[in-house]
């Protein structure tokens, strides 16, 4: 057979035009030698069944396949198990240096027009930016330093300064209301942040709220009822303020109910995950099928395909610091780090590499840093690359 | 392209097993299915082929040796496949008299090398760079194949720029005019 491999490489090496003048020769000599030779040769360089063969081989499933295989034949044994464990520590010690090298290669090389800076040119970071919807459904631009607005609502008056929207109640009437028992119809307002926004709200009763990008947040402008009652979308940092009534965030599939403490709640549409974390205090949580109470420094993490919900001690950093405009990341896979940085960086992107979802990464930056500085990060650490192909971040 | 180190040590080691299952898998499931008609039946009797190539562990004096070993494995375990299914029809009968030809056989074999060689090139593409090339020879313009793949226009064009440039320095004139025409 040795001989019908050589014919397939002098007409392979024919195909690429790298045959020599010798090597011409023989292969010419083969096609005379039969008219079977010379019709398959016509056939092989032909274009149309080189095209459905292409096809063909775009068929079969190569990883799967030595997935199977691996398995079956090498069977993972104790002693491997070992010396992955040390590579894991050695990791631990070697990744924060190797970290730290790439991130001076990367200063030192900024001057560089490579493909992750003409990503900076493209994708920048978020700012302090939303939206406030009135309850007559006026949209209110709020963005940009000077952005001021003075507006009044029934007994509460509206201040949008510095980027923070204050609400503050005109206490005699809410009194005024108490004492006359009479029940008022609440008036709500809300509050979005856009993709690479966010912003900072003080609600009537004195709560503090930070939103995350691509948010909403939606509140009563004076809690007149016996709970004060909020709606999340998205991602919000709540301080709230202990005034006996309890307060409660709505979301799509978990509640809180609080009385004072410091929180964090992440609870996006387009995640698997919905996770509240507690700073201080104590939080009440409720699924459609449990309640479960969170301790301060206690994360729970809701699974919306099978409404599990567990809770764990966790340092709560992580979940909370984007407040003080980090961006951080705890051993997260790289679809959710990609679907966090994307929330405010607003890029699109797409996934060239299918395995490159699995790869797991920690890490924290600024928010206001370049994202090139993340993508080399993560170019550094993972076996990812980053390419801008039009105005989309492509993942090999 | 590199050629993997057969010969070096004695006992055939993961790595270089790795290296031919590459290297061959593509072509010899092309090779089965063109007997068999499915995928995933294909894909199985490759396996076995690589299995019992594995389980072997016998030290093969080169490439050439390999993909004979590996090429007739195939033959044979397509054979005892059609030959085991419950309703011989006509069409299947044909088959096992090609797979018997000894001329059929080499024919095929030589046919799959040929394309094999060609399809590690285009393998070293991106993965978006080959689904596009293949929907170009397929003959689908530059507006069919951004809306096939839901992607813009000049994405199509910049991925098939790659593609052209990393493909043009080996392949010769008459496919370098495909490609120019993409």
């Amino acid at each position: 057979m040795e001989q019908h491999f050589y014919i397939a490489e002098l007409i392979s090496k024919k195909i690429r035009n790298s045959i020599s003048p010798e090597e011409e020769t023989e292969l010419q000599h083969w096609i005379n030698a039969s008219t079977e030779n010379a019709e398959l040769f016509q056939k092989i360089v032909g274009n149309e069944q080189l095209l459905s063969k292409l096809e063909i081989y775009q068929l079969f499933d190569q990883q799967k396949s030595w997935a199977l295989m691996e398995k079956k034949l090498f069977k993972t044994k104790t002693v491997q198990l070992q010396t992955q464990k040390y590579w894991r520590y050695a990791a631990a010690i070697l990744l924060p240096l190797f970290l730290a090298a790439g991130v001076m290669y990367f200063y030192l090389n900024s001057t560089e027009e490579d493909v992750l800076s003409r990503i900076d040119k493209v994708v920048k970071p978020g700012s302090q930016k939303a939206t406030l919807i009135l309850e007559d459904g006026t949209d209110i631009d709020l963005e940009g330093e000077t952005a001021q607005e003075n507006i009044k609502q029934r007994a509460t008056e509206i201040i949008n300064h510095n980027n923070v929207l204050t609400y503050t109640q005109d206490t005699s009437v809410a009194d005024s209301n108490e004492s006359t028992a009479e029940k008022i119809e609440l008036v709500f307002n809300q509050l979005k942040t856009p993709v690479g926004g966010g912003y900072q709200l003080t609600l009537a009763d004195g709560t503090e709220v930070w939103l995350n990008a691509a948010s909403s947040l939606k509140y009563p402008i004076a809690f007149t009822d016996s709970t004060r009652e909020v709606f999340l979308e998205g991602e919000g940092y709540f301080k709230v303020a202990h005034n006996g009534k309890p307060f409660i965030v709505n979301g799509n599939s978990l509640d809180i109910r609080v009385l004072g403490t410091t929180f964090n709640v992440s609870n996006y549409e387009a995640e698997p995950l919905a996770t509240a974390t507690l700073v201080e205090g104590r939080i009440q949580l409720s699924t459609s099928k449990e309640q479960k109470i969170l301790q301060h420094n206690e994360h729970a993490v809701y699974t919306k395909q099978n409404t599990d919900l567990l809770v764990n001690q966790v340092n709560t950093n992580v979940y909370t610091s984007w407040v003080e405009g980090k961006i951080e990341f705890a051993n997260e896979d790289l679809e959710t780090v990609m679907r966090k940085l994307a929330r405010w960086y607003n890029f699109e992107y797409s996934f060239e590499n299918e395995q490159a979802k699995q790869f797991h990464f920690t890490g924290r930056i600024n928010n206001t840093a370049q994202i090139s500085s993340i993508f080399k990060m993560l170019e550094m650490t993972t076996k990812v690359k980053f390419e801008l192909e039009e105005e989309t971040i492509v993942i090999l | 392209m590199e050629k993997p180190q057969f010969t070096k040590s004695k006992a055939l080691d993961k790595k270089a097993f790795k290296l031919i299952f590459d290297k061959f898998f593509n072509a010899l499931c092309a090779f089965a299915y063109k007997y068999l008609n499915e995928v995933s039946a294909a894909e199985d009797l490759v396996q076995e082929a690589f299995v019992s190539f594995w389980e072997k562990g016998e030290n093969f004096e080169n490439e050439s040796a390999i993909k004979a070993f590996l090429y007739t494995s195939v033959r044979n375990k397509c054979l005892n496949y059609l030959k085991h299914q419950t309703v011989k029809q006509k069409h299947e009968q044909n088959l096992i008299y090609e797979l018997e030809s000894d001329q059929f056989f080499t024919q095929h074999v030589i046919e799959e090398e040929v394309f094999n060689q060609l399809y590690q090139e285009i393998s070293q593409l991106p993965k978006s760079a080959q689904q596009i090339m293949l929907l170009a020879l397929k003959g689908l313009k530059n507006k069919e194949i951004a809306e096939q793949l839901d992607i813009s226009e000049n994405t199509v064009k910049t991925q098939k720029k790659i593609a052209y440039s990393k493909l043009k320095q080996k392949l010769s004139p008459p496919l370098n005019a495909i490609l120019l025409t993409l």
